[in-house]
């Protein structure tokens, strides 16, 4: 039985009574309608995924309010009582309400909160739990007291906001203020640690900025929580019947990942400043010699966090709108020069990362960043391929083990990588052969100097629970009882020491 | 061996000076604490230590130590003691932090008769470690004519900063997480002693160093050694660590190769209690840090790898 939700039902009223009345303008009214319709529904859904609560009740009201008017229309069509050139008048505004309804969405899909109160634990409700990105940018931890902490985490996430590739993106900016106060005790990490659980980020961007001898390094660090959705960093596949059917598993390895160290002399300290005091002022046009309008890093009072969408851009530029109504433009790419733009790699690299994890294609990664992270984004690119592509995936693992005497960063990551992948190209292969994917069985000769250098992989990073588990599978296909027990047993033991 | 006419008269003398000093009735049986005052990091003896034993708070007898650091102290034993009762020796020496310890007598008589103790220098005894794994920064001696007051605690504080967050990457509890504490009274004569103060502190490891001016310029050079209390080094490893600024000495500044002795260090630690698997997981974050990685890491790792269950994973399967 089909169940026919109101929504639906009206539509089919709706048509019905088109038919009824004015079958020449049928046609058109009802594609019409039914655009508008089709519209609506894509309104709604795209709501449910929205970042902002108090936005979204807003545009469901609007959306409801919206379809009250399409059915007063279509009744008063089908009673024969509309004029022609009113009902087309009022199609026009229905129309541009619809449009309005679809730019506030626009806007409201990629909008950042500043939380100062944040870090002092007072944790309250989950922000954004809908968005279907989330990210979580703290401020850095400073104890040298250089100040710096606050800027640096308003510019990446400012510029992670505005350079986002992808579609409903949340970030929340947990800033300590320049009142830097230990609370509770926590340390830094902890805290940060904290929040991420709590509020179930799957990206959090940190750092830490020490003293050197001519100015400052800044560390800073990318972290995908081991707990953060498993779909986005996890691809696994099962083995033919004939060979157990078992799963085979790979997950993202590195999940705290140092992306830079950046050295800061006295002027680009400097700088570093006045770039964020630049990009906390909105203008009235998109040009930095234009009329203020507002500033984005402004207190709302009492701690409260101060929300911003993206409505409009131009170039670098983007219009935001604040909480408390105000709209103006902004730039980080125009203000953040030199040493500063450097440092804003921290962000490409984080949004490059998320849209890895959303399925769109790796784009250089930058220069300043680490190797470890580096790996980090050819890691996640090859676990994308891995289902469709096994032997390019297969292929970025080969790059990163070429030393047999180092261990790669991340880990066994792209040992188990390479391992898996093999066994997929191998099946992809095999499919060709055989009748039906169940009756694939991989010679043993092909599946024994896979499973000898994940072993080995296993021994150098004996923490990795995934590999062990993987070689349990394999050792199972290839009859090797006791070292499938003791792998099991293994994989085990490491699962239970995880908090 | 002493003469025993000579111990029963040293007896009955200290019983009568008791009694008189403080009007208890004592038994009539004495009975005889023996043993070592030695310098806890050095294991020297310790001359002129003062030992004085006490029951229930009332001191019984009290001696001093010769030479050799031997003491040989006679007390006696109230008539209200049980037959089995806990006596408490304490010694005390002008160049070190009084040692007090507990000791049993069954029937008038010390259940273990030689009772030596270990004396920590002054100020040393509250570094030692409290935690699972730590490592005590000591004394950094300063140029002629210049003090850094608490450059142990900001060194302390530095490492901390530079190696927690790096070790938080590989998924470090709190419990394994090491503590960085500052200990200004430790001051080994030679870096040699570095390790008897990390053995002697319950530490993994002990970084002290020295301070050079350098004409002319506002920042120093500062030599760290490390060393450690499980054998990884024969001697200590040293780093000169240039252009620092002592008012806010940064983990930044501070070399590679000193932060990869701590935490090979923190690793042999882990080992040695048997946690192959987090030790391998310390020497990975160690082995990030420098180009080429020192051959104690790599013999370290490798003597893990041998210990982990997952070696058992290793070798050729039979059908």
């Amino acid at each position: 039985m089909i169940n026919i939700g109101p929504t639906c039902r009206w539509l089919i009223l709706a048509g019905a009574a088109l038919i009824l009345t004015t079958p020449i303008a049928l046609a058109g009214m009802a594609v019409s309608l039914q655009r508008q319709f089709d519209r609506l529904m894509d309104f709604q859904r795209q709501i449910e995924r929205l970042p902002i609560y108090r936005k979204s009740e807003e545009l469901k009201k609007q959306i409801s309010d919206l379809r009250r008017s399409l059915v007063e229309l279509d009744e008063r069509q089908a009673s024969g009582r509309a004029r022609p050139d009113i009902v087309a008048l009022e199609r026009r505004e229905l129309q541009a309400k619809l449009d309005d309804i679809q730019r506030q969405l626009q806007e409201a899909q990629k909008a950042i909160v500043s939380f100062h109160e944040a870090l002092s634990a007072r944790l309250q409700g989950r922000f954004f739990p809908d968005a279907r990105h989330r990210l979580a940018a703290f401020t850095f931890d400073d104890p040298h007291s250089t100040g710096l902490g606050d800027p640096i985490s308003f510019l990446l996430s400012k510029k992670l906001l505005f350079s986002t590739r992808v579609a409903s993106f949340a970030i929340v900016n947990y800033r300590q203020g320049t009142d830097h106060e230990p609370s509770g005790n926590l340390a830094y990490f902890d805290r940060v640690d904290a929040i991420v659980k709590d509020q179930k980020f799957p990206q959090a961007v940190w750092g830490r900025i020490s003293r050197t001898e001519h100015g400052v390094r800044i560390d800073s660090f990318l972290q995908v929580p081991g707990d953060a959705n498993k779909d986005i960093y996890t691809r696994s596949f099962h083995l033919p019947g004939a060979m157990g059917g078992e799963a085979l598993t790979v997950r993202l390895k590195s999940d705290r990942v140092l992306v830079q160290s950046l050295d800061l002399d006295t002027q680009a300290i400097a700088m570093l400043r006045a770039a964020a005091d630049q990009v906390a002022i909105l203008r009235e046009q998109p040009s930095a010699s234009a009329r203020p309008t507002g500033r984005l890093d402004g207190d709302t009072g009492g701690g409260e966090s101060q929300v911003h969408s993206i409505i409009d851009s131009r170039g670098d530029w983007v219009q935001l709108r604040l909480s408390d109504g105000t709209v103006g433009w902004t730039n980080v790419d125009q203000f953040c020069i030199g040493v500063c733009r450097t440092l804003l790699d921290v962000a490409d690299f984080t949004n490059d990362i998320v849209a890895i994890a959303s399925g769109l294609s790796a784009a250089p990664v930058p220069r300043s960043v680490t190797r470890e992270a580096r790996a980090m984004a050819e890691q996640l690119s090859a676990l994308v391929l891995l289902v469709d592509n096994p032997t390019k995936a297969a292929t970025i693992a080969q790059t990163w083990i070429g030393d047999p005497n180092a261990v790669a960063p991340g880990g066994a990551g792209f040992a188990n990588l390479l391992a898996v992948a093999r066994v997929k190209a191998e099946l992809v292969r095999a499919k060709t052969r055989e009748r039906s994917f169940d009756e694939i069985r991989i010679s043993r000769q092909a599946i024994e100097p896979i499973v000898t250098r994940l072993a080995d992989a296993s021994v150098a990073d004996p923490s990795d629970a995934n590999v062990v588990q993987n070689l349990a599978v394999l050792f199972g296909y290839l009859g090797d009882n006791r070292r499938r027990d003791l792998a099991l047993q293994i994989a085990a033991d490491l699962r239970a020491k995880v908090p | 061996m002493a003469e025993p006419r000579f111990i029963w008269l040293f007896a009955e003398a200290a019983g009568i000076l008791l009694v008189t000093l403080f009007g208890t009735a004592l038994a009539a049986a004495d009975s005889i604490l023996a043993g070592t005052v030695t310098d806890a990091i050095s294991h020297q003896p310790v001359a002129g230590a003062e030992v004085r034993i006490e029951y229930s708070g009332q001191l019984v007898g009290a001696g001093t130590t010769d030479i050799d650091g031997l003491y040989r102290v006679s007390f006696a034993i109230p008539p209200a003691a049980p037959p089995v009762a806990t006596m408490v020796a304490t010694a005390l020496s002008g160049s070190h932090d009084a040692n007090r310890s507990n000791f049993q007598v069954r029937d008038g008589t010390p259940v273990e008769t030689v009772h030596n103790i270990a004396l920590f220098p002054s100020g040393v005894t509250d570094c030692r470690s409290l935690t699972g794994h730590s490592v005590i920064v000591g004394h950094f001696l300063p140029p002629v004519g210049r003090d850094f007051a608490e450059l142990s605690r900001r060194i302390a504080e530095s490492l901390e900063f530079a190696l927690n967050t790096r070790l938080q990457t590989v998924h470090l509890t709190l419990e394994i997480l090491p503590s960085f504490e500052p200990c200004d009274a430790a001051r080994p004569r030679t870096p040699k002693f570095g390790a008897s103060f990390a053995k002697a502190l319950r530490a993994d490891a002990f970084v002290g160093g020295n301070i050079a001016a350098a004409d002319g310029q506002p920042n120093f050079t500062v030599t760290i050694y490390v060393s450690d209390a499980h054998g990884l080094f024969r001697d200590p490893t040293m780093a000169s660590n240039k252009s620092i600024d002592l008012d806010n000495p940064s983990g930044a500044a501070v070399t590679g190769e000193t932060h990869v002795a701590v935490l090979g260090s923190i690793a042999a630690g882990l080992a040695e209690k048997n946690d192959c698997v987090t030790a391998i997981a310390v020497l990975s974050v160690a082995e990030r840090l420098v180009k080429v990685i020192p051959p104690y890491i790599a013999e370290l790792r490798k003597t893990c790898e041998a210990r982990v269950p997952n070696a058992g994973l290793l070798g050729r399967s039979m059908p």
